[in-house]
């Protein structure tokens, strides 16, 4: 199975994860959460 | 400003995690996508790491990105396992499969390559996050 993503389409999926782990880590206190 | 309230040394015990943890945790972290933060009791960061990486890993691969070896023999594609090594075992299990060849034939077989070395230093960082929380660095 091959996948062929739009250039638009690999950013936008590359943001998402990328920003859904920094929003994650990037915290330090409880109140961020 | 700081909190004044004192903290008893139990509560601060409590705060810093088994010393066994912050050995534990980092490592399965690695090795499985989120489980650092799962094993933790962190359930909601643990499965959105889990879901984002895997994912992240899972599409490079089918956007036939290619897998780097640690013999590469060139600077560069020793970087490029630095970074694809950092998926832990789904990067075990590509290579075992022989997977991840890459295909020129497609334009964003490249974003493929990216996808899978970006999971994996992903997947460092959340390592990191979740030796952190063992240590009582972070809630």
């Amino acid at each position: 199975m091959t996948l062929e993503l739009s250039h638009f389409t690999a950013a936008v999926l590359f943001s998402v994860f990328a920003s859904v782990v920094f929003g994650i880590t990037q915290r330090n206190t409880a109140r961020e959460r | 400003m700081a909190n004044p309230a004192k903290t008893t040394p139990r509560e601060a015990q409590k705060a810093a995690g088994s010393p066994r943890m912050s050995v534990i945790a980092p490592a399965v972290a690695w090795f499985i996508p989120g489980a650092g933060h799962l094993i933790q009791k962190r359930w909601v960061r643990g499965i959105l790491i889990m879901a984002s990486i895997t994912t992240m890993f899972v599409l490079g691969l089918l956007m036939q990105g290619r897998v780097y070896h640690p013999n590469g023999g060139d600077i560069l594609d020793m970087l490029g396992f630095v970074g694809d090594v950092g998926a832990g075992g789904l990067y075990i299990v590509t290579r075992m499969q022989g997977w991840g060849h890459g295909a020129i034939a497609h334009a964003t077989a490249d974003y493929g390559t990216k996808f899978l070395i970006v999971a994996g230093l992903l997947n460092f960082i959340c390592a990191a996050d979740a030796y952190h929380i063992a240590i009582g660095k972070k809630p």
